[in-house]
């Protein structure tokens, strides 16, 4: 069985098609999405639709939830209005019936690969959706939020940073971020995304295990127009990521 | 133009893995192979091991322990283990024939590719300073940016500490294809136990206009075949190593 994992595509609908297309390519049995489908972005119910027709299995991510209730942000509280905004405008987007389809999305899926392999697939960790794996976490760390699970591959997104780690014949992958790859750090202000759409595929037989870090180009141009046409609020910031992440590489 | 290149490393003398791994390269027809040191030291079959690798036609980069090999410690005032690795330092090199050791000698400290689509790859076996250095997960971004210095690459591919790894640095992917002949696991191996996995680890990045991937691959050891290399063979102190396959050959026999 060959999966596709796919995360972090936050209403980039560009880059989700950039990534459907090259799917098309490949024999993938089944897609898994690892959550944040919608939040964020200028496009999200294209998003919400495109991923309902793959027929993929999902997970919900922590921006998921907070789309089908309360949002951690507010506008009145003086801190930047830009997420209240935007989490507000994303759930106006939204119809019931992407709603309900959110709504279907799983805390964690536990997937049969071959044999007795299993894949784990969550958005953070196992135990949260708000946990963050980042690529230099410690050994003893990583190893705290796997080790209660009887599974040989973990797959979680959240901190849109590409990663791969193995430890006591666990192992662990980040397939980066279809829709804000970031370049650096989630947590750079400006963010800064580079030119592409992150996935990853996963293949495991009796004889040998295959898992692919694919990174597909996307055009810039066509995701900022997505942007210029929506009135996603604070469109202009999100344009100046895509704008930074462009620079950042050619001044490479 | 679409162009993919299969990375190695860390095959120590393992021919059985080699073999294994070669194998599966052959069936990718991939446009070269490119491997990132320590060839042939500590393992049973240094000689078949480097003739899988000509048949491969393999760029490569020097591990510290090719270095070790060409010119091998003397064990004079050397004990326990220091002793017993310069023994099989010294019985590597003698299974050599002079061409092996020119072609040993012919490593690069690093290797530049162009791998295509104005991409470009930088391969060594510990940092492009030092075969020994070593680059992990969890090195920070200083201790990194140190090491590479002013070196610009889409693509920087390095050995040397058995472990596979992803990580960026900028715009940069940080690749380690794992080991083909000592797979080990970090962890296991702090616990004094050399717990070793049950595949050889490398590694194909596939580069074109449209889209740029590495994939990693894991591939099924028959590990009685190694044990019988390693029966077969009369390197030194082979104890530990094939303590290790029996460990691992009889983890798996009781799941």
């Amino acid at each position: 069985m060959k999966l596709a994992l796919v995360a972090d595509i936050h209403g980039n609908f560009v880059s989700l098609k950039a990534v459907i297309n090259d799917l098309k390519t490949q024999a993938i049995d089944r897609v898994v999405c690892l959550g944040d489908v919608v939040a964020f972005g200028p496009q999200p119910s294209e998003c919400v639709r495109a991923l309902r027709d793959l027929g993929s299995f999902n997970i919900l991510g922590n921006t998921d939830d907070w789309v089908l209730g309360d949002h951690p942000f507010s506008i009145s509280e003086g801190s930047s209005p830009i997420n209240a905004e935007r989490m507000d405008w994303c759930q106006d987007q939204l119809r019931q019936s992407d709603i309900d389809f959110i709504n279907s999305f799983e805390p964690m899926l536990s997937i049969n690969l071959n044999g007795d392999l299993r894949l784990l697939a969550f958005h953070g960790s196992p135990s949260s959706y708000n946990d963050i794996i980042f690529p230099t976490i410690e050994d003893e760390q990583l190893l705290k939020y796997l080790s209660d699970f009887d599974a040989q591959f973990f797959t979680g997104g959240h901190t849109h940073i590409r990663m791969l780690r193995q430890l006591l014949g666990k192992t662990f992958i980040n397939p980066g971020s279809v829709g804000l790859p970031f370049l650096t750090s989630p947590m750079d202000d400006p963010w800064k995304m580079g030119p592409f759409a992150e996935y990853a595929t996963l293949e495991v037989t009796k004889l040998r295990s295959k898992y692919e870090f694919v990174q597909v180009p996307i055009d810039v141009d066509d995701v900022i127009d997505s942007a210029a046409k929506s009135d996603f609020p604070y469109s202009e910031k999100w344009i100046e990521g895509w704008r930074l992440g462009v620079d950042a590489i050619e001044g490479a | 133009m679409s162009l993919s290149f299969a990375l190695i490393a860390d095959i120590h003398g393992n021919a059985v893995a080699l073999d294994a791994v070669a194998t599966d390269i052959k069936l990718e027809n991939v446009d070269r192979v490119l491997c990132l040191g320590d060839a042939v030291a500590f393992g049973p079959e240094p000689r078949k091991s480097l003739e899988i690798m000509r048949n491969l036609q393999c760029n490569v980069v020097v591990g510290n322990t090719d270095e070790w090999v060409i010119s091998p410690p003397s064990v004079k005032s050397k004990r326990g283990k220091s002793r017993a690795k310069a023994q099989q330092l010294i019985w590597c090199h003698e299974q050599l024939s002079t061409d092996d050791i020119e072609y040993l000698q012919d490593f690069k400290p690093t290797q530049t590719i162009d791998i295509g689509s104005n991409r470009t790859l930088v391969g060594f076996h510990g940092s492009p300073k030092s075969s020994n250095d070593v680059i992990l997960s969890t090195t920070s971004v200083g201790e990194f940016k140190e090491m590479i210095s002013d070196l610009h690459a889409d693509v920087f591919a390095c050995g040397h500490t058995h472990l596979s790894m992803l990580r960026r640095h900028r715009s940069s992917l940080v690749v380690n294809p794992g080991s083909v002949g000592l797979p080990v696991d970090r962890l296991a191996r702090e616990d004094s136990k050399q717990l070793l996995l049950p595949y050889a680890e490398y590694a194909i990045i596939h580069s074109d206009e449209e889209t740029f991937s590495i994939e990693f691959r894991q591939v099924m050891l028959d590990i009685e075949a190694i044990l019988e290399s390693g029966e077969k063979s009369d390197f030194p102190h082979k104890k530990r190593w094939m303590d290790g396959w029996r460990l691992l050959l009889d983890s798996i026999k009781a799941s």
